[in-house]
C-alpha cells in the first residue's frame, strides 16, 4: 500500500506529529497528483494539500478515518479545480508515440514494449470516464484506499462508490479491448507482432 | 491474478517522487500557513481575508536594506501615498510572510529582468543604476540576478545575448561593509571595491518610487512594496465575504498556476498559490519591465552561480 508505514495515525496537531505525517505522506500524495496533472502543477497542488492540512489539522479526527485517506481527500478536492488540465494531459498521453529503450536486450524489454504500447490506450480509456468515476477508480487503484475510505473521502454512500468503481472498471476493460491479461501480450498498431512477457494472467 | 487495476498500478509505480524543489515548496507552503495562524486573529482576518492594518514594524530594517550598497533605479510610477493608513488583504499578507519566512530565506533566488529597449546600466562603487539620464556604455537588455542570504550576483546581457558585465556583492566578514567585484567583458577590465556600512539606517525609500534593489534583493523590494500597500489582490469577490475583499484571480504564467495581485500604476505581481513566493512581476509605465523569479534549492551548482570569476588577462582598473 503506497505511502503507509506502521506508524501511529493519531492526531496531527502538534508540530512534531504534523512533521512526521508530512514526511510520511508527502511523496505518495505528490505522486498521486503528478500522475493526474503532471509534475509542474503537482508541486503546487501537493504543497497546497499540506498547507490546507496544516490549517485544518485540528479538524482531523483519527477515529473517523485514516490520515492518508483524509489527505487524499484534500488532494482530490484540489484536483477537481484542475479537471480540464487532467483531461488535457490524458488526451496528450493518448496521442503519444511510445518511446521504448531496447538497449539492454533482456526479457524486461518485452515488458517495456507492452507497457509503452499500452500507455496511450490506458490514457484514452481514463479520458472516457466521468469525473466521479475517475476519482473513485484512481483513489482505489493508485491511492489504494478501501471502498469504505473512498466513501468517507468523497462524502458519498458506500453503495455509490461500489457502483462507480464497477462501472469504471467495466469501461476500462472495454476500452482496453484486446489487451490479453493472461499472456501480457499486445497486438501493436498496424498489426505489429505481438510481444510476449512473463507470468501475468487475466482475472475473469 | 492481475487485472485492469494491476495495469493501472504498474503505471503508477513508474511515477518519480517529489524533487528537492517540490519538498522545499511544500515546506514553504506549510511555513506560510503556520505563520498565518500564529498571527493574532485580529490581524489575520477571516478567510479569504479581511482587510486590516499592516504595521510598519520592519520599516527601519527595510530602509537599511534598500539604502544599501546595490541600487537599481528604473523608470517607475511616481511616488504614491507616502504615509497614511496602510491596508492590505490576507492574500497580500501571505505573500509577505512567504518572503520573510526562514525557509524562503534559505532558497537561492533567481531573477531574470527584461529591461525596456535601449536601457543602459551604470555600475559604480556602491550602486548600479539604470533609467532616464543614465549615461553609460553598457547597453543591457536582460539581467540575471542570483541571490542567497546577503550575497548577490548580477550578470548583464546585451540585446544580442553577449555578456556585458558581472557584478558580485557580498558582506565583509564582521559586518563592517560589503565587497564588490565587477567584471566588464567589452573592454576586458575589472575592479574590486570595499564599501563601509552606512553609519545609520540611511534615507528611507519612497513608496512607489521606481525599483530600488538593496542587499535584500527582490525579496526586500517586494516586501517593501507590499508594506507600502502597493499591491492588491484582484479577482472575483467570494460569496459571503465582506465587501472589498476579493479572491485573487488565477492565471497561468509559463504553464504554472499563479495568483495575480495588482499594484499601483500598472504594476502586477503573480505569486505561487502554494508558497506565495513571487513568480513574476511587471512594473508598469510606458515601457514596462518584467522580472521572472525562481526559488531554487541551495545546491552546489546554484551557489556556484553566485561567484564572479575574473577571466585571465582582464586588466584591473580603479572603481569609479
Amino acid at each position: 500500500m503506497e505511502g503507509t508505514r506502521p506508524t501511529g495515525d493519531g492526531a496531527i496537531v502538534s508540530p512534531a506529529r504534523f512533521e512526521a505525517a508530512f514526511q510520511q505522506h508527502f511523496p505518495p500524495i505528490y505522486r498521486f497528483i503528478a500522475r493526474r496533472v503532471g509534475p509542474a502543477l503537482a508541486e503546487d497542488l501537493a504543497a497546497e494539500t499540506f498547507a490546507i492540512a496544516y490549517r485544518r489539522r485540528a479538524a482531523y479526527v483519527p477515529g473517523r478515518g485514516s490520515l492518508r485517506s483524509w489527505l487524499y481527500g484534500i488532494a482530490t478536492n484540489l484536483l477537481r479545480n484542475h479537471w480540464r488540465a487532467e483531461q488535457h494531459l490524458l488526451a496528450l498521453d493518448a496521442r503519444l508515440l511510445p518511446e521504448i529503450d531496447l538497449s539492454d536486450g533482456s526479457d524486461a524489454v518485452d515488458q517495456r514494449v507492452t507497457a509503452a504500447l499500452l500507455a496511450p490506450r490506458l490514457a484514452a480509456a481514463l479520458g472516457q470516464l466521468s469525473r466521479e468515476q475517475l476519482d473513485v477508480l484512481l483513489l482505489y487503484a493508485w491511492a489504494e484506499l478501501s471502498q469504505e475510505e473512498i466513501a468517507v473521502v468523497l462524502e458519498v454512500a458506500p453503495g455509490t462508490v461500489r457502483s462507480r468503481l464497477s462501472r469504471a472498471r467495466a469501461a476500462l476493460r472495454e476500452q482496453l479491448g484486446d489487451f490479453d491479461f493472461d499472456l501480457w501480450t499486445f497486438e501493436g498498431p498496424g498489426g505489429a507482432p505481438a510481444r510476449k512477457g512473463r507470468g501475468h494472467a487475466r482475472r475473469d | 491474478m492481475p487485472d485492469e487495476i494491476d495495469v493501472l498500478r504498474r503505471f503508477r509505480d513508474e511515477t518519480p517522487g517529489p524533487s528537492t524543489d517540490a519538498w522545499l515548496r511544500a515546506r514553504a507552503a506549510i511555513a506560510a500557513a503556520r505563520s498565518d495562524q500564529q498571527r493574532p486573529a485580529r490581524a489575520r482576518g477571516r478567510w479569504p481575508g479581511r482587510p486590516g492594518p499592516l504595521p510598519l514594524a520592519a520599516g527601519a530594517a527595510v530602509a537599511a536594506a534598500v539604502a544599501g550598497l546595490l541600487v537599481v533605479l528604473l523608470p517607475g510610477p511616481p511616488a504614491i501615498r507616502p504615509g497614511g493608513p496602510i491596508r492590505t488583504t490576507a492574500y497580500v499578507t501571505r505573500v509577505e510572510h512567504a518572503l520573510t519566512s526562514s525557509r524562503a530565506g534559505n532558497l537561492v533566488g533567481y531573477a531574470r529582468t527584461v529591461l525596456p529597449p535601449g536601457s543602459r546600466i551604470q555600475l559604480q562603487r556602491g550602486n548600479m543604476s539604470s533609467g532616464p539620464g543614465v549615461s553609460s556604455p553598457l547597453a543591457v537588455a536582460v539581467t540575471v540576478t542570483w541571490s542567497y542570504h546577503d550575497t548577490s550576483t548580477t550578470i548583464g546581457f546585451a540585446p544580442g545575448g553577449q555578456r556585458v558585465f558581472a557584478a558580485e556583492i557580498s558582506p565583509v566578514p564582521g559586518g563592517t561593509g560589503s565587497q564588490e567585484v565587477a567584471v566588464f567583458y567589452g573592454d576586458e577590465t575589472w575592479w574590486r571595491a570595499t564599501t563601509p556600512a552606512p553609519g545609520g539606517p540611511g534615507p528611507a525609500p519612497t513608496c512607489g518610487h521606481g525599483i530600488q534593489i538593496g542587499p535584500g534583493g527582490w525579496r526586500a523590494f517586494i516586501r517593501f512594496q507590499l508594506r507600502c500597500g502597493n499591491f492588491r489582490a484582484i479577482g472575483r469577490q467570494r460569496a459571503g465575504a465582506e465587501p472589498g475583499t476579493v479572491a485573487p484571480g488565477r492565471q497561468r504564467v509559463d504553464g504554472v498556476s499563479t495568483l495575480k495581485l495588482s499594484g499601483a500604476n500598472g504594476t502586477v505581481l503573480w505569486v505561487s498559490p502554494a508558497t506565495y513566493l513571487p513568480v513574476r512581476v511587471i512594473v508598469g509605465g510606458r515601457q514596462p519591465t518584467q522580472i521572472d523569479f525562481r526559488w531554487l534549492s541551495p545546491t552546489r551548482a546554484n551557489l556556484a552561480a553566485l561567484s564572479v570569476t575574473v577571466p585571465a588577462g582582464f586588466r584591473p582598473v580603479e572603481p569609479p
